[in-house]
């Protein structure tokens, strides 16, 4: 995951810089948190470079009536310049003369405000401005900017921009989110057919590991919900979703979830070329005992069909008898049910 | 390494907080701080010419004030 977490980082880094993301293709060589640091010290060197003009202006709309300030704003100053006033002035006085900007504007202004620098000022816009110009920026795909301001907005408020969204936009701007329990919040509020829809777009993108990053970053329940969805994929899609899965190994997140899979769901999920491997079959088993989930490890066995289950064989941690202890008691089934079928797989 | 200093500079930091990066080339860290300071001179251009047409919407009554705000005593 590791190398999509850079690149997530250097489109945020070009996106400080105003460069081309190619520009920056080379930094893929260090970890996520390095170049989210190096963005944040070039973001702190940039706003403290003109501070000192940022502040003059914003004396200036001070003796001015907050019309004129907008006019000045909108027309002289422009959005970069805007955002940076907006973000040394008092939230008040902000709000009052966001009030007397064009929405269009606002959106255009959007990417260059730091949200942490604004967050109450944009609490102190009216919901349905925030709702228009949200939608502005998902119209001109500006996914980046809107994840940056999901942990500020008000859930409702996002749930009012995000009405509409295509299951692409939504996988676009969780992929950039940095606040993962804001993110949260809103998908649980999502309807099953848009967590569908962001399954589906993953898989019509190709892009399982931004997938499995997502299903790596929401709680239990969304991530259940998410992975109910996987239902919607076509086959081969999902194969290359539990591909990711196992190649970034998140299946302590993903394991819990399939406790409430829909059977036919779990059969086509288990039953891919990937999972006939005695080596990843160990490790997803030592996952179930760590989280002490041996019913879906029941439930899993008994979804494999034939050519899967002969691999089981070769699983060195499935003849573990302090594994097969662990699985009888706690698979909430009955014993006499669980040590036939470890006999029957020549396991015990 | 000539590059790495260069860019801590820039940035304004002390260059041992840039030390992960100093496994890059020189050319890759002069890229990077060509990115940076060309980020920094467009945006120092906007200020220039931002704060000047500001003044064009200022109404003639308030403009000296509003000069003095911008720019101090350093313009008539």
């Amino acid at each position: 995951m590791g190398d999509l977490l850079s690149r997530i980082e250097i489109t945020k880094l070009a996106h400080e810089l105003g460069a081309p993301e190619g520009d920056l293709a080379f930094l893929t060589a260090s970890s996520p948190a390095e170049i989210r640091e190096l963005r944040q010290i070039a973001q702190t060197a940039l706003f403290a470079r003109n501070e000192d003009r940022v502040k003059l202006l914003a004396a200036l709309s001070r003796m001015l009536p907050v019309s004129l300030t907008a006019k000045i704003a909108e027309f002289a100053l422009g959005p970069m310049l805007s955002a940076r006033v907006a973000g040394v002035l008092d939230p008040r006085e902000a709000t009052r003369l966001a009030g007397h900007l064009d929405s269009g504007f606002l959106a255009r202004l959007a990417p260059s405000l730091d949200p942490s620098r604004v967050a109450p000022i944009v609490r102190g816009l009216a919901d349905p401005l925030v709702v228009e110009v949200g939608r502005m920026l998902l119209e001109q795909d500006e996914h980046l900017t809107l994840s940056r301001f999901v942990s500020v907005v008000d859930v409702s408020v996002a749930m009012g921009v995000v009405a509409d969204a295509t299951g692409a936009d939504l996988l676009q701007v969780a992929i950039y989110c940095d606040e993962p329990a804001a993110l949260d919040a809103i998908a649980q509020r999502l309807p099953d057919r848009m967590l569908a829809d962001i399954i589906t777009a993953a898989s019509d993108a190709s892009l399982y590991d931004a997938a499995v990053s997502l299903l790596a970053s929401l709680s239990q329940d969304v991530c259940t919900r998410l992975v109910g969805q996987i239902g919607a994929v076509p086959d081969e899609a999902r194969e290359e979703l539990i591909a990711a899965v196992a190649h970034h190994d998140v299946w302590p997140n993903v394991l819990p979830a399939l406790h409430s899979v829909d059977p036919d769901v779990l059969k086509a999920m288990v039953n891919v070329p990937i999972t006939m491997d005695p080596e990843l079959v160990d490790r997803v088993v030592a996952h179930a005992r760590t989280l002490d989930v041996a019913p879906v490890l029941v439930q899993i066995v008994l979804a494999f069909d034939d050519e899967h289950l002969d691999v089981l064989r070769d699983s060195k941690a499935l003849r573990s008898a302090e594994l097969q202890d662990w699985l009888v008691t706690n698979a909430g089934v009955g014993t006499r049910l669980i040590v036939p079928v470890l006999e029957a797989l020549g396991l015990r | 390494m000539a590059a790495l200093d260069t860019l801590a500079e820039h940035l304004g930091v002390r260059a041992d907080r840039l030390t992960a990066f100093s496994s890059y080339d020189e050319g890759q860290l002069a890229r990077l701080d060509t990115l940076l300071t060309g980020a920094m001179s467009a945006e120092d251009e906007q200020f220039e010419a931002g704060l000047e047409e500001a003044l064009r919407f200022v109404p003639r009554p308030l403009r000296p004030a509003a000069k003095k705000i911008l720019f101090g005593g350093s313009r008539g």
